[in-house]
């Protein structure tokens, strides 16, 4: 309720600005994230690509406050809602949780115990939320179920997650975390590991989830597809920082070679048959080998010497809010996907 | 559940039951795969009927139809020894030998008057099987139960928190674990005299650190599992979190492992009890009665051979309890 308040007073649900996380080592800080920037409104759905490694969920486990301090150290400014959540200890971040996040894992296998019905599971979170009965909450839970596009939720409420499929246990998972009714819901790479058919579904029940709840959504994915076609921004991550941040719609125009390759390795339809799909050479540096010049540096096709030496900033040039990391955006634009086989 | 679970039509239309009971039937394998299950599923049977049998002479030795387990039996020579000079007429009534041509002799053969024999003072050897048992079991179940109950406390809540609790106990148990367990029942029996309660606390005092490397490293792979965040971003209550979350996941794995320990104790007990370490006597344990039994192995062997057998017979019952449980577990956590 409150967070629909605050909604219609306009702005955005969730402001990132220069956040950055970094390990605790023996040989002291090591930055895996570092310096990160973007907002999302509400009904607005934002994709977070990178590869494995990249950052991904650390970014994101960082904005809900999921890493542990002992070991971990985040910087810089989120907002939920105007609220400032970094820095915020457990006890802040519990009021948070659920109600205004929702978070929606990788592995339903592993987000769900399983020695408890997937009842048990939701109507304990149901009155975790709302003071209501036994009976109400399996009620609500069998909405909720409903909700998600699971048919007979009566008798799926006394099943064990190990009963169901796995697409059918990430819709589970959703109904968990939309509960709260929450302003903002983040995927953590929700359909790793479910067939493409499926992966369809799941993300069409997400889109239209986030519509009808006018929710801001945060979709972390190594699908540039699912991404274009998903998400109306797009957030390019490598190696901890974002090197391009673009309106879907425009992505097929993105400028920073790593986008660009990334765009070159997607399967197409009128590619020969039985031809090699492009993959970007190399691999991205570790975090601890990452050096003073631009981190795409030993893999980028276009480099000149100077990559190597100058890091370049993060720029939005054409005033469209289309932000590139790269010194060579003009060249990139024209060589990089051309140089793919 | 699993029908529960069928949508569309109801499982009542016999089509539905006939595609349904096609898949459900396993193959047939081998010959000798079969006759191994059955040998298996039969193996678990007896290993819990036999368990069975001993636990409950053992809860109720007192009020069960044996002997006295420390009376020696009056035609015994033993007893005539045990009472000479003394006047016959003085004698108490159990005393007197009913039968003095009845074959009484210590490590005396199976009668019916003793149905398993005598042992070489003439005690009942039944009767000192069954108030055997009780010792036996008291230290392999309770003993062993509450040690283990307290290493997997420990380890769940110290591998849950982690930190410095984790690193404390960790090394106190790792320094533990580097005496063997049979040292450590008898520095502890040195210290507080031979008893049960003795030989119980250092048989317990043994398991807590094995169990806690066992529960621990459970609860280690529970504990990076999201279901454990998702509770966490719902809001339920730590300890909430660790009962169900972790504790109840992992509560098979600990219950095979306390039946590995419950073994060990028992062994660790028999052989206490064989070097006369553990219970005083006249009080009747597995091990001392086979080490009581060694003068007579050449004339009456079974007064040794037994309690041995029923020593062996547990240890494997329970071995294989645990190990079925283990299978049913793998199959479970395949299906995970």
């Amino acid at each position: 309720m409150t967070a629909q308040v605050k909604r219609a007073e306009g702005g955005p649900v969730l402001e990132v600005a220069d956040l950055s996380v970094a390990v605790r080592t023996i040989d002291g800080e090591l930055p895996i994230v570092t310096g990160v920037s973007f907002r999302v409104e509400a009904g607005q759905m934002l994709a977070i690509v990178g590869e494995s490694g990249c950052g991904k969920s650390v970014l994101t486990r960082a904005i809900v406050g999921l890493l542990p301090r002992e070991q971990w150290i985040v910087r810089g400014s989120a907002r939920l809602d105007g609220v400032e959540l970094v820095g915020q200890g457990p006890r802040a971040m519990r009021r948070v949780w659920g109600r205004d996040i929702g978070v929606v894992f990788q592995d339903s296998l592993t987000a769900l115990n399983p020695v408890r019905t997937i009842g048990a599971q939701l109507t304990e979170s149901i009155r975790r939320f709302r003071e209501v009965n036994r009976a109400t909450a399996t009620e609500i839970a069998r909405g909720a179920l409903s909700s998600v596009g699971i048919t007979d939720p009566a008798a799926r409420l006394r099943a064990y997650p190990h009963q169901m499929s796995g697409g059918m246990r990430q819709r589970v998972c959703i109904a968990i975390a939309l509960l709260g009714e929450p302003s903002l819901l983040i995927a953590d790479e929700p359909t790793t590991g479910l067939d493409v058919t499926v992966q369809e579904q799941i993300l069409d029940l997400l889109a239209a989830r986030c519509q009808d709840e006018n929710m801001a959504s945060i979709l972390v994915t190594h699908d540039l597809a699912v991404a274009a076609t998903r998400a109306d921004e797009v957030v390019v991550l490598y190696a901890g920082e974002v090197v391009e941040s673009v309106a879907s719609e425009s992505l097929m125009s993105a400028r920073m070679p790593y986008s660009r390759s990334l765009l070159a390795a997607l399967p197409r339809l009128d590619d020969a048959i039985h031809s090699r799909l492009a993959a970007v050479p190399g691999q991205a540096p570790l975090p601890a080998e990452v050096g003073p010049g631009c981190r795409f540096v030993q893999r980028c096709p276009i480099r000149v010497d100077d990559c190597a030496t100058h890091h370049p900033s993060f720029h939005a040039d054409d005033g469209a809010g289309h932000g590139v990391r790269c010194w060579r955006t003009a060249e990139a634009a024209t060589t990089a996907v051309q140089e793919q086989p | 559940m699993s029908t529960d679970l069928s949508l569309g039509t109801g499982p009542g239309t016999p089509v539905d039951q006939a595609e349904a009971a096609t898949p459900l039937r396993p193959k047939r394998g081998r010959l000798g795969g079969r006759v191994w299950r059955v040998v298996s599923r039969v193996g678990v049977l007896l290993s819990i009927a036999w368990l069975l049998v001993v636990i409950i002479g053992a809860v109720f030795a007192p009020v069960l139809p044996i002997q006295d387990p420390n009376a020696t039996d009056p035609c015994s020579g033993l007893a005539a020894q045990l009472y000479q000079g003394v006047p016959r007429s003085s004698l108490p009534a159990s005393t007197a030998c009913p039968d003095p041509t009845f074959d009484s002799r210590p490590g005396a053969h199976p009668s019916g008057l003793h149905t398993l024999g005598l042992d070489e003072s003439g005690r009942d050897v039944l009767a000192r099987l069954v108030w055997g048992g009780r010792v036996s079991m008291t230290v392999g179940f309770v003993a062993v139960g509450i040690g283990s109950a307290v290493g997997a406390l420990i380890a769940l809540f110290a591998a849950y928190l982690g930190g410095w609790f984790e690193r404390t106990a960790s090394a106190i148990t790792d320094a533990m674990l580097s005496f063997p367990a049979i040292l450590v029942v008898i520095c502890v029996v040195a210290f507080r005299g031979q008893s049960l309660s003795a030989v119980s606390f250092g048989v317990a005092f043994a398991c807590v650190p094995a169990m806690y490397r066992i529960a621990r490293v459970g609860v280690l792979s529970m504990k990076v599992r999201d279901h454990i965040l998702m509770d966490r971003i719902l809001g339920i209550r730590p300890l909430r979190t660790i009962w169900v979350g972790i504790a109840l996941n992992i509560a098979p794995a600990v219950i095979t492992y306390f039946l590995v320990l419950a073994a060990g104790g028992i062994v660790i007990e028999g052989g206490l009890a064989f070097l006369g370490l553990s219970v005083p006597q006249p009080t009747s344990s597995w091990g001392s009665m086979i080490s009581g039994g060694e003068d007579l192995l050449q004339t009456s062997p079974l007064v040794s051979l037994i309690p041995s057998a029923a020593l062996v017979a547990t240890v494997a019952a329970i071995g294989c309890l645990a190990e079925f449980l283990r299978k049913r577990q793998a199959i479970r956590g395949s299906a995970l």
